[in-house]
């Protein structure tokens, strides 16, 4: 059935539906700037620190916030996607693991 | 102003985000660096041990370089955020 209460669509298949958007939205991608930047805070504070270790050179590698473009600040790559590029919010745990470096090892434009 | 002249030689550490969910590696680093509950703040000398501890969990805390003098235990930082009471005792009319 296509039209009335019991028309077969995706809700009254399986109950319940989730969405997720397929590109960020304005405020949740000045989100990942805001995060991107306190990211880049604290190895500027690691840096300034003195120290040096392996993990500092590491971190000094990876671009900061503004030196990023912005397919690298809100997509990730991926093999199944035409294009091999995804929304970052698709990653699990996006906000909170480290991303933005995705395209270091992969060089599909 | 007298602190900007000192040297910097502690990181100030707090837990920003929850590593809940994480890899437990994220876990045990934040428990390494003395940190159990989001929103702590622990201070640690600067040390090549302290700084990759820091830059594994990254995405989860805000760091800040202070002197020696700024360095806070955590029973120091419960009194020192504690209301003042908003009065002294001055003297006992029974002594």
């Amino acid at each position: 059935m296509m039209f009335g209460a019991f028309r077969s669509s995706h809700i009254a298949h399986g109950g319940l539906l989730w969405k997720t958007p397929w590109k960020l939205s304005t405020t949740r991608k000045a989100n990942v700037r805001a995060r991107l930047k306190k990211v880049d805070a604290v190895i500027e504070a690691v840096r300034t620190s003195g120290v040096q270790c392996a993990a500092l050179t590491k971190a000094l590698e990876l671009p900061k916030e503004y030196e990023m473009l912005p397919k690298d600040k809100y997509t990730v790559f991926s093999p199944h996607t035409r294009g091999y590029r995804k929304g970052i919010h698709k990653v699990p745990k996006w906000t909170r693991v480290s991303l933005h470096c995705s395209t270091l090892w992969f060089c599909f434009t | 102003m007298s602190t900007l002249a000192q040297p910097l030689t502690h990181y100030k550490i707090t837990l920003r985000r929850s590593a809940i969910a994480l890899p437990e590696s994220f876990k045990a680093t934040l428990v390494s660096l003395g940190i159990h509950r989001r929103m702590q703040t622990v201070y640690h000398p600067h040390t090549p041990e302290c700084a990759g501890k820091i830059l594994k969990v990254k995405e989860l805390v805000e760091v800040e370089n202070v002197p020696a003098a700024a360095v806070r235990t955590k029973t120091e930082q419960r009194r020192e955020r504690k209301a003042s009471k908003g009065y002294r005792v001055i003297g006992s009319t029974f002594a």
